[in-house]
């Protein structure tokens, strides 16, 4: 479901968020890439997978059944994935594709700020 | 084509999941034995849910070839005393212990790498019959969880890449209050992962560990193809999850506390940008 306040966090993590290359919105029910500013379809896939995988992982340890992760990261040899689920819009996700360079801890302090901004929570 | 040896080992390692989760469900916190085919085919002591002795006519490595590498002692001074305590019923581990010739530690390491690697032996073999008796004589810090059995079985052919996995896991956590688990990776077996290590907790089962390294598996697979070696998740309470590949074995740790867990992160993340 695509809103002026998703179009806009998207607009703020792309200018913000350090060494930015795509910012998107995923409905990790069904992987639909929701709004995007330079992200692609197969990007959608990956914000999906590593929310449904993890999950999976975290439930599978004494039997957790509160998993639902509110913050995803993922890192590789030339990416940083940062991703937020929103609380304001149950089911979608907006995530920030970082080249590697970027600081980590620059990275996650910018996006809880700009989503929490959005989320009424700053 | 007949299968490789490692093909064979690798097939009876799936088997021992089944058998080392039958020892956690169906008998839990139970003691007796699991005889396996005609009563000298083997046997498997299990005092309080907790594996204390396994024995196999088929193994080729007894305790005392173990325990002889670890000791200055000859072989026919450790078998006077291995008769001494079979004729007496006295433990022959803890004897050892009691006069010095073996510490504690090397004792405990010799049994279990002799439990696991007896267990795999029996796992090849037809379902065992569950037998309930007192047993109760064992010192229970010499009796093994079915996760401290399972993550070492496999060190009989994988045991320097098992060993690397562990101090991997080790120098990741380090102090930090948090499990953490290591496993191989192992196409050939049905489950592609080898669980070969665990720190952090106490009571953990062989089911909840395969079922910790089967989705991290899928965890890392899943995103393969935008090259992810590093995962972390973290839930609204805080609790996060930490998944990682390096040089060929699966990692996961979880923790309460997002700050500790940021601090494994960041350790991690400076190799896994490299």
């Amino acid at each position: 479901m695509r809103t002026p306040v998703i179009d806009d966090l998207l607009t703020r993590l792309r200018t913000e968020v350090p060494d930015c290359i795509a910012a998107m919105a995923v409905d990790v029910r069904d992987g639909a890439l929701v709004a995007s500013r330079g992200a692609e379809d197969a990007a959608a896939d990956v914000v999906r997978e590593l929310f449904v995988h993890t999950r999976a992982v975290t439930c599978a340890f004494r039997s957790a059944d509160d998993a639902d992760p509110q913050e995803v990261i993922m890192l590789s040899a030339g990416r940083a994935y940062v991703c937020q689920a929103l609380k304001q819009h149950p089911g979608i996700v907006a995530a920030a594709v970082s080249a590697h360079t970027a600081n980590l801890g620059m990275l996650l302090a910018v996006m809880r700020r700009e989503v929490a901004a959005v989320e009424g929570d700053a | 084509m007949s299968a490789s040896p490692e093909v064979r080992e690798t097939n009876r390692f799936d088997r021992l999941c089944v058998l080392l989760e039958t020892i956690d469900e169906l008998h839990a916190g139970q003691s007796g034995s699991l005889s396996f085919g005609s009563a000298s085919q083997g046997i498997v002591l299990v005092q309080s849910g907790r594996v204390c002795w396994a024995a196999s006519s088929m193994m080729p490595t007894r305790l005392t070839d173990r325990l002889r590498h670890a000791c200055t002692l000859s072989e026919h001074s450790l078998q006077l005393i291995f008769r001494d305590c079979r004729a007496s019923g006295t433990p022959f581990g803890e004897t050892l212990v009691e006069r010095g010739i073996v510490s504690f530690d090397v004792l405990r390491t010799a049994l279990l790498q002799h439990n696991a690697e007896t267990l795999l032996q029996l796992a090849g073999q037809p379902a065992p019959q569950w037998r309930p008796a007192k047993i109760e004589q064992y010192d229970p810090s010499l009796t093994f969880t079915s996760a401290e059995l399972l993550a070492h079985s496999a060190d009989g052919w994988w045991g320097p890449l098992a060993a690397a996995a562990r101090d991997e896991l080790r120098a990741a956590l380090r102090d930090r209050h948090a499990v953490g688990l290591s496993f191989l990776r192992a196409p050939e077996t049905a489950d592609s992962i080898v669980p070969v290590g665990f720190v952090g907790t106490d009571d953990l089962s062989a089911r909840e560990m395969l079922a910790i390294g089967r989705a991290a598996e899928r965890a890392m697979q899943s995103c393969s193809a935008a090259g992810g070696r590093l995962v972390a998740s973290t839930r609204a309470d805080g609790r996060t999850t930490v998944i990682w590949i390096d040089d060929g074995a699966y990692y996961v740790a979880f923790g309460d506390d997002r700050s500790e867990m940021a601090f494994i992160v960041a350790h991690l993340s400076r190799r896994a940008l490299e």
